[in-house]
């Protein structure tokens, strides 16, 4: 009886182990690759900003190229948001898709907003691997717009 | 002679993973990659000499409990209670490291990085910790229940 309970929980360990490992690895190398593929792929970014002259508005599009390098289907959320001086919220736009192994998604976000209105921008970047249950995400908050009345 | 040879074993295995390698990491690391560990604890709010101090000490434990686990008689209550020590002192270590340098944070890690604009980096981390949380209880548990049946042999 002793040996046998022993046996049952040394393999359920191992098997815990091992699990542990093949997990950790597969899911945190998909989701830097994919989270690191897309910070350095500034240069990929395509932007496109249309001026409506007769409100002042721009409508500011970004379609971003994201690859999946790893062996898990990494879930990507890109979010960006305006506000205006008081805090809340000008504008703002989300994309999210399933990347899978290998594969390369592009996420387009488009924003319209008032130039000189915009005091901060705030964006989001997430990636979710292994049933959602192990992320990273970025987010960054810029306070000091370039579009902004300097 | 051979129990004192197996603890000496596993109390050297405990200080060469614990305290021998993170001691010697910051000098074996390439050059290139030990000149990021100031960066590192410059711009984010990661002590990194913090958490390699922490687990040395840890390590310098964790090898004197083995050591002692070993000695002393596999069917005492001694064994048992340092075989549960052991086990605590793993949890906390695998907490720490997971939330680097807060094991409150349960693998939910969160990263403030203080250079550029800025920014916040956040690691969710929680199912690897949950899974080192239960390899632990299992392993205590299996030290209860060899505990228990050696008892219950010696008795019959």
């Amino acid at each position: 009886m002793r040996r046998k309970a022993s046996v049952i929980l040394t393999i359920l360990i191992i098997f815990l182990y091992v699990g542990l490992f093949i997990i950790t690895t597969t899911s945190l190398h998909s989701i830097s690759s994919t989270l690191l593929g897309s910070l350095t792929s500034i240069e990929d970014i395509e932007y496109v900003s249309t001026e409506q002259n007769s409100t002042g508005t721009f409508t500011l599009t970004a379609q971003i190229p994201a690859r999946n390098s790893g062996v898990l289907a990494v879930d990507v959320r890109m979010s960006v948001r305006f506000y205006f001086d008081n805090g809340t919220i000008m504008a703002e736009d989300t994309d999210s898709k399933r990347i899978e192994p290998g594969e390369t998604e592009e996420f387009t976000l488009a924003i319209t907003f008032i130039p000189e209105n915009v005091d901060s921008v705030d964006i989001y970047l997430e990636c979710r691997s292994f049933f959602d249950m192990i992320g990273l995400s970025f987010s960054t908050y810029l306070e000091d717009f370039p579009t902004s009345e300097e | 002679m051979r129990r004192i040879g197996k603890a000496i074993l596993f109390a050297s295995f405990y200080l060469i993973v614990f305290t021998v390698l993170p001691s010697l990491s910051l000098w074996l690391l390439p050059p290139e990659i030990q000149g990021f560990v100031p960066l590192i604890e410059e711009y984010t709010n990661v002590d990194v000499q913090f958490i390699i101090i922490v687990t040395m000490i840890i390590g310098i434990f964790l090898a004197t409990l083995s050591f002692l686990r070993n000695i002393v008689n596999e069917r005492s209550v001694v064994n048992l209670t340092i075989g549960l020590l052991i086990e605590a002192i793993g949890i906390f270590l695998s907490l720490f490291l997971l939330g680097l340098g807060n094991p409150v944070c349960l693998g939910l890690i969160e990263i403030n990085i203080n250079y550029g604009p800025g920014g916040t980096i956040l690691l969710d981390l929680r199912l690897i910790a949950i899974l080192t949380l239960a390899i632990s209880v299992f392993n205590a548990l299996k030290s209860v229940v060899n505990f228990y049946y050696a008892r219950k042999e010696d008795q019959e």
